[in-house]
């Protein structure tokens, strides 16, 4: 049952958040901010080929330099086993994880990590990593997924038979793995149609694009115990790995979660920690590490580059009759694209008797894909949003009614398979109708785009640990690295259930030693699932404290109830007790049984899904083919919005990223497979001038699982816009693209081929 | 008997394409262990890469959950997130 | 190489520092002087993140070099609130939520004061084209707008 929100003195509010004074003052430690004593620079020797057969490492020239003290290739490192571990947005095996920070045999991309020193300054091991000689097998390559998928493409494992299908192949492939997810009849489902519209779409590779690069710093003892410092969405994910990929116990590496300065699901596993570990093990001091910019677009993130057929049908009422969809997804190096989240969510946002969508994930000489936002659903939604507003132009229909019509509800069954509970889909369409956005009027070569986006949300294991301190503060312990302020939303929780001023509970994020293990910050789960924990161990906390009085005045607890952070008798029967304030209880808690804390240990269930709609208006030069984002609104169901600014800030930073994905950024290689723009200045994302105020809607529909009705919102925002800015464009254009970014030529090219 | 359903993915490797089937089991394990006997490796890819999804909540990890007939149990992938 | 004794003003504090001929300000103000608070976010003077007043100018401090500023005043973030009272500029951030990750901030916050200084009445294109030198990944830049126009009001108003 969720609270009602009426009663409400904290959640809801906009409180200054607890590390606010830190950032706004660059006191705050990040990945690269800390220093050790004796601590030397790592730095990461990188293969110039995209697929190429490693002949032999030469170390001897970089490991005579002067201040040299450690020098390690992959066969310093344990031999990883091949088995399934979650990462970010699928399952990876732990095998290629352990080839994808190092190299064995084979670089399998331009950037592929081959070495690692380490040295007394960044100056030296730079100049020690170039002395390092490695001489390579150059090897075809491939990089597009359509290409990959060809017969004679140049096969990257020898070991991978295209799983999910029957019987398993007999020749090695790019092809990974296929799924499908199928509900009725869809060749049925066209028949009944008035109109089918069929499109193939293409969208590149786009990167997190985080401001703070990847940064570690690692320090093991002679006793092998390790001390891990770095930027992660996940200290207790970099510890399961690292121990898992070098072999040591989990007890014996405690891992410290910086400060982050983004990640938007690129920093949910580990590319520099476990060099950092063997680096600091082999010198024997502590070793930091950190990517340049080049490096963190060469080696780490980006998401799928993907290709994809859609097909609609509908009958001239507007009803939905059939969909269709084919994905290709590009994995990078090792299998795991998000084609499976991709297929799953492509109708999730409709109620649709006939739905088939087949996904395929293929590798190429890329970088192994890592989770950005609701991975991979921005990609194939903008397919199928893109579809669904040309069938309701085509049909003559407002595409928000035509959405509304067709748009899922309560009890709808989803394409994936699941029955919806209660979810917003129909509420933010309602929402984004009744914007004064909606309705002002456009001028010439101006449209307006409108799209919809589903993601699941998930939640998963947190704990928290409340501690009732002698003065009536509160010390709030949780293990979510906080990326956009979550510190405030759990301060927040706690200082609702325990009835106190917010600014007397102060949380932290602890290191690995110190709280139960948290799953990454991803899957728009921490406010939620971690929220959840710190309910519970407030709820605990408050059950002691209403012991304590009950002690106090020789009754039984269940005569005590907890109002306004006062222990109060349930009722006069009871008997005539002054109520008593948390800071009393506290102040004789050692009289009284000891310390006071609560605390919770949770694998939270019960995400609420999450939808939002959003509208873009645009103007497009019809001379340059240049796109200017006139207005922009965001909707969205947020359950309950705990803290409304930072509620805000998801919808509005995860719009301008999927702008940036609509209409400038893609990864572009050279013809030998290498990235061409790995810096700000080529892969342009979204500056403040290239963007209008983005005006953030939140509707609240309480997710009933939780406690204050949370639901997860940091991933939809991300879904909508790529499809919202393609149709503004067909609206200005009056011709549908079907291929991203929307970069000034490639409008021009479409408006031309139109006159 | 409980009805579990499958996405047509697993099916056509599973089960012969039956994207629903039919177990005796009173919680998750024992589905999980049933449909390994009577499907040989779904419960493995189950385990190992699969959620369930009952009556609309999805569960990463489902282990002890209580099904009986009235469940809507699905099995699908697994979702994580960025 | 040899390295150079600088002699230079920090924040209101004469400061003196070794540095090799070709580092950074960045990574002296950083490595050498400790202060963090200048972050890095590409070295090449795309994102801002290193943004810093080196004698009242704007300027990237991954693209001077620690020589350069013998003999001249460096401001950073450190030095932006005045003891335990936070510039405007910081408390309309807080108040606003103009920060997500904040690794953005010191920057972005040292940029735009910089435009205060020099213009307290500017209109959001103003301020947008003033910042778009420094990146932000997190916010979509709408609160961020916000709070430099605020506080500018708020100044104004004073
Ligand atoms: S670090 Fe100087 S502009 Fe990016
Ligand atoms: S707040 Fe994260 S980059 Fe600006």
């Amino acid at each position: 049952m969720n609270e009602q929100p009426k009663q409400f003195k904290w959640v809801g509010t906009r409180t200054i958040r607890p590390d606010g004074v830190d950032k706004v003052t660059g006191r705050a430690m990040y990945g690269a901010d800390l220093t050790l004593p004796g601590m030397l620079e790592g730095k990461v020797v990188r293969s110039p080929h995209a697929h190429a057969r490693i002949i032999s490492i030469d170390t001897s020239k970089a490991e005579a330099l002067k201040g040299v003290k450690a020098v390690v290739t992959a066969a310093d490192m344990p031999e990883a086993e091949s088995k399934l571990v979650a990462a970010g947005e699928a399952m990876i095996n732990f095998r290629d994880l352990a080839e994808n920070v190092i190299a064995r045999q084979k670089v399998l991309y331009a950037g592929h990590t081959v070495a690692a020193v380490a040295a007394t300054t960044n100056d030296i091991a730079e100049r020690a990593a170039a002395l390092i000689k490695v001489e390579y097998e150059v090897l075809p390559h491939v990089i597009d997924v359509l290409d990959a998928m060809k017969d004679d493409a140049p096969v990257l494992h020898d070991h991978i038979f295209t799983g999910g299908v029957k019987p398993k192949p007999e020749k090695a492939s790019n092809v990974a793995n296929r799924v499908e997810f199928a509900l009725g009849d869809v060749d049925a489902g066209f028949a009944q149609a008035d109109i089918v519209i069929e499109r193939n779409f293409t969208t590149e590779p786009v990167h997190q694009g985080y401001i703070e690069p990847h940064a570690v710093v690692a320090d093991m003892g002679q006793d092998g115990k390790v001390d891990v410092w770095c930027s992660s969405q996940g200290h207790f994910m970099v510890r399961s790995f690292c121990a898992g990929l070098l072999k040591i116990e989990m007890s014996k590496i405690k891992v410290t979660a910086a400060e982050i300065g983004g990640g938007f699901g690129g920093k949910t596993t580990v590319y520099l920690e476990p060099l950092a570990i063997m680096l600091s093990h082999k010198a024997g001091r502590p070793v930091r590490m950190v990517m340049s910019r080049e490096e963190v677009f060469r080696a780490s993130g980006p998401t799928s580059g993907a290709a994809m057929t859609i097909k609609i049908g509908a009958t001239k009422d507007g009803r939905i009759t059939a969909g269709d969809a084919t994905l290709y997804f590009q994995a990078g190096a090792f299998p795991g694209s998000p084609v499976g989240p991709a297929a799953m969510t492509a109708f999730a946002p409709y109620d649709l008797e006939n739905v088939r969508v087949v996904g395929f994930d293929v590798v190429s000489n890329r970088q192994k894909v890592v989770a950005y936002r609701a991975p991979g659903a921005p990609i194939s939604e903008y397919g199928v949003e893109s579809v669904v507003d040309e069938l309701a132009e085509k049909l003559g229909i407002d595409p928000i009614e035509f959405r509304a019509k067709n748009g899922a509800r309560e009890g709808t069954k989803a394409a994936y398979g699941v029955t919806f509970g209660t979810i917003g889909m129909q509420e933010t369409l309602e929402a984004a109708k009744a914007t004064e956005h909606y309705k002002i009027p456009l001028g010439p070569n101006q449209g307006r785009g409108v799209a919809t986006g589903f993601w699941f949300n998930i939640g998963g294991e947190s704990c928290a640990g409340i501690r009732i301190n002698e003065d009536g503060t509160v010390s709030l312990t949780e293990g979510s690295p906080d990326i956009g302020g979550s510190r405030a939303s759990m301060a927040i929780m706690a200082a609702e259930v325990l009835g106190i001023d917010v600014t007397k509970v102060k949380p932290s994020v602890v290191d690995t030693d110190a709280i139960g293990y948290h799953f990454v910050t991803g899957g728009s789960r921490v406010t939620f699932a971690t929220g959840m924990a710190v309910v519970d161990a407030a709820k605990a906390a408050v059950d002691e404290l209403r012991a304590r009085a009950a002690k106090i005045w020789g009754v039984d607890v269940d005569g005590v109830v907890w109002e306004d952070g006062h222990a109060k008798p349930a009722s006069t029967n009871v008997g005539d007790f002054e109520p008593m304030s948390l800071a009393a209880l506290a102040a004789v808690a050692n009289k009284t049984g000891g310390p006071i804390s609560g605390h919770a240990d949770i694998n939270a269930k019960g995400a609420g899904p999450g939808f939002g709609t959003h509208i873009c208006d645009v103007e497009v030069d019809p001379e340059t083919g240049f796109v200017t984002v006139l207005r922009y609104t965001a909707v969205q169901d947020v359950g309950r919005a705990i803290h409304p600014g930072y509620v805000e800030g998801q919808l509005q930073g995860g719009a301008a990223q999927g702008i940036g994905w609509a209409l400038n950024e893609a990864y572009m290689y050279d013809k030998d497979g290498k990235l061409e723009n790995a810096g700000f200045l080529d892969y342009r994302v979204p500056v403040a001038s290239d963007l209008p105020m983005i005006d953030a809607i939140l509707v609240e529909i309480p997710n009933p699982t939780h406690p204050f009705g949370v639901r997860g919102v940091g991933e939809v925002p991300i879904i909508p816009p790529l499809a919202a800015v393609n149709n503004a464009v067909a609206a200005a254009t009056g011709v549908r693209f079907t291929a991203l970014p929307l970069s000034p030529p490639a409008i021009l090219a479409g408006m031309s081929a139109k006159d | 008997m409980i009805k579990v359903a499958l996405t047509s993915g697993t099916a056509s490797q599973y089960t012969d394409g039956k994207t629903e089937v039919n177990v005796e089991a009173k919680n998750v394990r024992q589905m999980v262990a049933a449909l390994e006997r009577d499907f040989p490796g779904l419960g493995t890819e189950i385990q190992q890469s699969m959620s369930v999804a009952i009556d609309g909540v999805i569960l990463p990890d489902p282990y002890l959950e209580a099904v009986d007939e009235d469940s809507e149990i699905f099995i699908l992938p697994k979702i994580g997130g960025g | 190489m040899a390295k150079q004794h600088i002699t230079t003003t920090i924040n209101g504090e004469e400061t003196e520092y070794l540095c090799e001929p070709q580092e950074t300000l960045l990574d002296v103000l950083r490595d050498q002087v400790g202060l963090t608070g200048t972050k890095e976010g590409c070295s090449s003077g795309d994102c801002g993140a290193c943004s810093v007043m080196l004698d009242g100018r704007l300027v990237c401090s991954c693209l001077v070099l620690g020589v350069e500023a013998e003999g001249k005043t460096v401001e950073t973030i450190e030095g932006m609130a005045d003891g335990d009272e936070l510039h405007p500029l910081q408390q309309k951030f807080l108040e606003e939520a103009a920060l997500q990750c904040g690794f953005c901030t010191p920057g972005v916050l040292i940029a735009a004061k910089a435009l205060l200084d020099i213009n307290n009445d500017p209109t959001e294109t103003e301020v947008r084209y003033w910042l778009a030198g420094n990146l932000c990944r997190c916010t979509g830049y709408d609160k961020i707008i916000r709070a430099v126009m605020d506080t500018a009001a708020d100044m104004r108003g004073a």
